[in-house]
């Protein structure tokens, strides 16, 4: 799934981390327990330059399959990131809102049609 | 932000630290202020006709509609409007509303979109409208009774461009020009390249609060150190200013401008500091990073961190090195709201400064979602009838400035007088 250079990131992505939007990011953010979110971040930081400098060597957004997963991981470790190093990867005391009355809407494809995000 | 090279000269707090907003505006009052804005119908009921019918509202950018054909749609809900704006083959921009002439049916049923023949056909019965605005082609127009094409066009809505801003107007006849509504706030318009930044990233947050709550939550800075204790510790505040004490307030008739410090010596976490530093596209900008002209950042501190220019009576738009942020309080009803947060920055060219930005965008969207509900318990709160007023610091001058300025609005309107600020 992920280039061969970075194979022990898989688990990672077998456990389901390659997301393409961010609204499925940080719902996984949240979806996860303190120990997922420090095994991803302790399996990342030491490889986090060598992925930023390997991607680096391709055109942004025109990634091969398997460079456009490792690209999706890196963009969750920006929300692991935000967890581990702000709430030492427990977000109980976390209480704004919850992320999805917070919509990204840039993830929608223009001309979609435009829905209000009713609430209840 | 954290990531800009900057000197380490602190600006040193004023000696009149604690009163001088409060004597320099002593006109808007010092008093306790009264919360019926917040939680009465009958208050929105003026503000939806002496404000949002009325003023010329801010809407977006040009750069969201670059191409001939690109169209934005913007609900403004408290005027009961649908607004289509177009960029027409002639390459101008255009507002309508969006109402098809034949039956009335929405025209334009998405958010934004291209249409490359520069027309725009009505999904009921197939009416076709120009970037003029002028209906081109009616299915069987024979079988009407006279024909319709040029005579039955979309009703055109007022439109003025600012600095690249679109701003729009619901009266027939705009009783004010969009310069003289703009009046001394054009000036901090003019001293930043906002068009120089693409806008990046939009969000929008529908919340059980009144407009002018969420407005107020980002016209202050005293509440960080405490809401967003966690998600922002010493990102802006520091042990000279511990609460991000202002740099200048000026309070205009209904717009205002403030200018904060930043915290040269803010320390990011391990991964922050790439994700700040390193990677950051906002390094690479150079002069925008530290913008200068008597309209940004008009104490020329070195020490500099945001600027807040208010444009009335819903847009906050946040300058910060290399980014700006447009906040829009689009109310609902008196406790339903729309925030919409779009976010202008470079294009990343990397994938570091991808990385880059997501964090930053996550490091801001995760401290709005903190303000958000403060927002809805605020609302809570003062529906209950517990309190019949609140009070404010002088660092809180924008909020007091908030609800004297749609005051105003509202007595201009029904009453034809007005106060003003000296």
């Amino acid at each position: 799934m992920l280039p061969e250079a970075f194979a022990e990131l898989e688990p990672l992505a077998e456990s389901g981390w390659c997301l393409a939007t961010e609204a499925e990011r940080v719902a996984k953010r949240h979806a996860s327990t303190e120990q997922e979110l420090r095994h991803f971040y302790d399996l990342m930081v030491p490889r986090l330059e060598a992925v930023i400098a390997y991607l680096d060597a391709f055109q942004l957004d025109k990634f091969p399959e398997a460079e456009k997963q490792l690209m999706s991981l890196l963009l969750s470790m920006a929300e692991v990131t935000f967890a581990v190093e702000k709430f030492d990867a427990d977000e109980s005391t976390y209480e704004g809102l919850p992320a999805n009355r917070f919509v990204p809407v840039h993830d929608i494809p223009a001309g979609g049609l435009y829905t209000p995000f009713e609430y209840k | 932000m954290a990531s800009n090279p900057k000197p380490l000269e602190l600006t040193p707090l004023p000696s009149d630290l604690g009163y001088r907003w409060r004597e320099k505006f002593a006109q808007i009052g010092t008093g306790p202020v009264s919360i019926e804005p917040a939680i009465s119908p009958q208050w929105f009921e003026w503000e939806r006709e002496a404000i949002f019918k009325r003023c010329w509202l801010t809407v977006g950018t040009v750069d969201e509609i670059p191409n001939p054909g690109d169209y934005i749609v913007r609900e403004i809900h408290a005027a009961r409007a649908s607004i289509l704006i177009v960029r027409a083959r002639d390459g101008e921009i255009r507002a309508f509303h969006n109402v098809c002439r034949h039956r009335g049916n929405k025209l334009v049923w998405d958010y934004k979109g291209s249409q490359r023949a520069c027309a725009w056909a009505c999904r009921f019965h197939g009416f076709v409208y120009d970037g003029k605005g002028d209906l081109v082609f009616v299915p069987e127009e024979g079988n009407f009774k006279e024909p319709l094409c040029g005579k039955l066009n979309l009703p055109p809505v007022s439109l003025g461009i600012y600095e690249g801003f679109i701003f729009i107007n619901l009266q027939a006849e705009p009783e004010e020009s969009l310069e003289t509504y703009l009046g001394p706030i054009a000036a901090h318009l003019r001293d930043y390249p906002f068009q120089a930044l693409p806008q990046r990233y939009h969000y929008q947050s529908f919340q059980r609060s009144n407009w002018k709550l969420a407005l107020d939550a980002q016209s202050e800075v005293y509440h960080v150190p405490y809401l967003h204790g966690q998600t922002w510790p010493k990102l802006f505040n520091r042990p000279d200013r511990p609460h991000v004490e202002s740099f200048d307030m000026r309070l205009y008739n209904r717009h205002r401008y403030g200018n904060w410090p930043g915290n040269p010596h803010y320390k990011p976490q391990d991964v922050e500091v790439f994700a700040l530093g390193k990677y950051s596209s906002i390094t690479r900008l150079g002069e925008i990073n530290q913008p200068t002209g008597p309209g940004i950042n008009s104490s020329n501190a070195p020490d500099w961190g945001f600027d807040i220019v208010h444009l009335f009576p819903n847009t906050n738009i946040l300058i910060l090195g290399g980014v700006w942020h447009t906040h829009q309080f689009w109310p609902l009803s008196e406790n339903r709201l729309l925030w919409e947060i779009k976010i202008h920055m470079p294009e990343a060219q990397t994938a570091g400064e991808r990385f880059s930005e997501e964090y930053g965008r996550i490091l801001l969207r995760d401290a709005l979602r903190e303000d958000g509900t403060t927002h809805e318990h605020t609302q809570e709160a003062l529906e209950s009838g517990a309190i019949d007023s609140i009070v404010l610091q002088d660092e809180e001058m924008f909020v007091r400035h908030n609800y004297w300025a749609v005051e105003q609005e509202i007595r201009h309107w029904r009453d034809g007088v007005r106060e003003t600020i000296e």
